[in-house]
């Protein structure tokens, strides 16, 4: 028969067990996050792997090889470099509407059932501020955008290690841009118009080092792009804005030509 | 509740629900793939829905590229105004819309019509299976049960296997199945019938339908093709299909539109015989900014005359095992130069040949309403596409039919032949402006040099080839 006294300890035995499974539930949770990460970082290569082969192929070409200059060569690109750029396209995510590009609708059944993907993590540095930019920048954001928005760091330092042990492309003339005026501006800089010379930063063969790009053998195309994007700063590389800001189209052909040419 | 009352609510329902997802998208609101991979559209279109290399990469390996989505679903409307001069149903009389001609009527029409709305679900299933699922509801009739009700419209699944030997950097080849409802449109080319210029007008002029080979399309979706292709080294597209009409186990791909045989038979070459080869070769290569493909594809069809099942428009007094054929062969090219900024160019162009024996038909009418049972139907169709910034587009189509004569198929009477002779020929102008990158408009123009083997009076009721011109008004919008 159940007595007062009954009820209370049936209670308070109640609490106890809730209690103890909250600690325990909460602890195993931990235990959890830390076996999610170890276990993240242990897929991490054999996910890259994976989409390196897969997917990035479909643009940049076998080993990061591109043969479209639309698409920049990866093989032998400095790791640090990689993962910096895909944070930033990580984080060109941020509007909010656009990180799942989840409708309202969407996104009220995501928060009321608790299912939501967890795209909660930038990466907070001033390197990677989120932009608009005109139309014509979008081909970076066309494609890398939604590339980078589902990897994690490991992920992508895996991607940023695979691309830096593939062999790298040949040097090979360019079709338009003189190669000799681009070396010169290249090795000497230019100290009237306010360039120091390009080797000081990007090494005098052009293949960087850490987070400055290797150059060495990329698309001159590309790279003419990419100097025009920066002087405008429309990709906002602040480094190196000032440095180029006087010079001109021809100049970017040039040196263009000269970094395609390199081995 | 009665189909219309469902059809209606249910429309309505749909329209609520896009005017909601609709008017919580910014502007770079994008599709069921764009949202699966975060890419926008331009990664994979030259402009909906022509492919560039990496949408072509893309559909090849399966749509599995990127994350899968727990709402996979996008929608497309489409809406047009149409300009004709004349016109006049040919085969029930009615005046779709009057205009100046032999049959004196007078008048102008212009046409403002939703034609279409379209729902988009699927995309990556796992690693190695997806689909393209799309229904479509609207004035063009799909469904030919009314206004409206969506119904089954172009849907595909594909698994597929991705050969990469040890060390090797990118697959070797992309093995897959296929089942899809629509011959060629599991096609990555931009010249096959199921994706090819022009995706507008969709109301159809005054006259009669022309003569067309079968691999056109003439049966919507009732046709499920299962078959296996290989995608080598991206250089090689081989495929083998067969299509077996959307009947039993296979009619859900159909779904919508009537999907027994009774209901298919309505008219002739809807239910095929068992099972029909389709095939496909393609040699592609890409360099620099460019891409080029020149391949060939076919069907070979054998299509009851009269409806086995009974019931329709041809009941089957006749001998119900007699088929006709149709044996369709194509070349085609493409080639593309997309340099992103600021121009990009397409052009691509098939030539499609048919032998056809409509022995059945022929036997079966007694050659009421064909002279012969064997014809040749040729189809050419060639267009060059100019995109300033994926803004401003032109493209300039040309398409020329041609084939057998035949006095009693192609008979004189409003829109028919006065001689007989299928042959056809007309250009299509379209201007585009995308102000948004899911947001099109379009401006058509079409014009008509010979219908049906003359210019002037090719009916021999005094209809001319130009007075079926057309302007045309469109908007594509999806997200």
């Amino acid at each position: 028969m159940e007595t007062k006294m009954t009820r209370k300890a049936t209670r308070v035995a109640g609490l106890i067990a809730g209690v103890v499974l909250a600690i325990s539930a909460s602890v195993a949770f931990a235990d959890d996050a830390e076996n999610a990460k170890t276990l993240a970082a242990k897929i991490a290569p054999v996910r890259a792997q994976k989409l390196a082969v897969q997917w990035c192929t479909a643009c940049h070409g076998p080993g990061g090889r591109s043969g479209t200059p639309t698409f920049p060569v990866l093989a032998g690109q400095n790791a640090d470099y990689v993962v910096a750029e895909l944070k930033y396209f990580h984080n060109l995510n941020q509007d909010d509407r656009s990180v799942t590009h989840e409708t309202m609708f969407e996104q009220w059944i995501l928060n009321i059932t608790g299912w939501r993907k967890p795209y909660t993590h930038y990466f907070h540095s001033d390197e990677y501020t989120y932009e608009s930019a005109p139309r014509n920048e979008e081909r970076a954001w066309d494609f890398m955008k939604g590339v980078a928005r589902d990897l994690d760091e490991p992920t992508m330092q895996a991607l940023a290690d695979y691309f830096a042990k593939q062999t790298p492309v040949a040097g090979r003339p360019a079709d338009t841009g003189d190669a000799e005026k681009g070396k010169t501006l290249y090795l000497e800089g230019d100290a009237d118009r306010g360039l120091i010379a390009c080797q000081s930063c990007h090494g005098p063969e052009g293949k960087g080092q850490g987070s400055i790009p290797r150059l060495a053998g990329q698309h001159a195309d590309y790279v003419k792009l990419q100097l025009g994007f920066i002087q405008s700063g429309v990709r906002n590389v602040e480094q190196m804005q000032a440095l180029i800001t006087n010079l001109n189209e021809a100049d970017f052909a040039n040196l263009a030509a000269y970094v395609q040419s390199l081995n | 509740m009665t189909l219309n009352r469902v059809a209606r609510w249910l429309t309505l329902g749909l329209a609520a629900a896009a005017a909601w997802i609709g008017l919580s998208a910014p502007a770079q609101a994008i599709p069921v793939f764009a949202r699966q991979t975060g890419h926008n559209c331009q990664a994979c279109h030259i402009s909906y829905p022509e492919l560039t290399p990496y949408g072509r990469e893309f559909k090849l390996n399966g749509y599995t590229f990127g994350e899968a989505q727990p709402f996979p679903v996008a929608l497309a409307l489409m809406g047009e105004i149409d300009h004709l001069n004349q016109g006049k149903d040919a085969s029930t009389g009615a005046a779709t819309c009057t205009g100046s001609g032999g049959t004196g009527n007078t008048g102008n029409c212009n046409h403002l019509e939703l034609v279409q709305y379209s729902i988009f679900y699927g995309g990556r299933l796992s690693e190695n299976f997806g689909m393209f699922g799309q229904m479509s509801g609207g004035q063009f009739p799909i469904t030919n049960t009314g206004t409206f009700a969506p119904a089954a419209d172009n849907t595909e699944f594909r698994y597929v296997y991705r050969y990469t030997p040890d060390g090797a950097l990118v697959p070797e080849a992309v093995i897959g199945l296929n089942m899809n409802n629509n011959p060629t449109m599991q096609d990555v080319w931009n010249a096959v019938p199921a994706w090819r210029f022009p995706w507008f007008p969709y109301l159809p002029a005054g006259y009669g339908a022309l003569a067309a080979p079968y691999i056109d399309g003439n049966g919507g979706h009732n046709k499920v093709g299962i078959g296996v292709y290989a995608w080598v080294h991206k250089t090689w597209y081989a495929e083998l299909n067969l299509y077996h009409s959307a009947t039993g186990p296979l009619s859900f791909m159909n779904w919508g539109s009537g999907n027994t045989e009774q209901a298919m038979g309505d008219q002739p070459s809807d239910v095929l015989k068992g099972e029909n080869p389709y095939y496909r070769l393609a040699y592609s290569k890409d360099w620099g900014y460019n891409s080029m493909e020149v391949g060939i594809f076919g069907i070979n069809a054998k299509s009851y005359y009269c409806n086995p099942a009974g019931g329709g428009a041809a009941p089957c007094t006749t001998d119900p095992t007699a088929y006709n054929k149709y044996n369709d062969i194509a070349i085609d090219a493409q080639y593309q130069y997309n340099r992103n900024e600021p121009w990009v160019i397409s052009a691509d162009g098939s030539f499609i040949h048919e032998r056809n024996d409509l022995s059945a038909q022929f036997n079966a009418t007694g050659g009421a309403n064909l002279a012969q049972a064997q014809h040749t139907v040729n189809e050419l169709q060639l267009k060059a596409t100019a995109y300033y910034y994926r803004m401003y587009g032109l493209t300039v189509g040309y398409s020329s039919l041609w084939g057998t004569t035949d006095p009693l198929q192609y008979a004189s009477g409003s829109g028919g032949s006065a001689t007989g002779d299928p042959r056809s020929s007309w250009w299509t102008f379209e201007l585009n402006y995308l102000p948004l990158q899911d947001l099109r408009f379009s401006l058509l123009f079409q014009a008509f040099t010979k219908i049906n083997g003359g210019a002037g009076n090719f009916d021999g009721v005094g209809n001319n080839a130009s007075g079926q011109n057309r302007v045309t008004g469109a908007i594509w919008w999806v997200w």
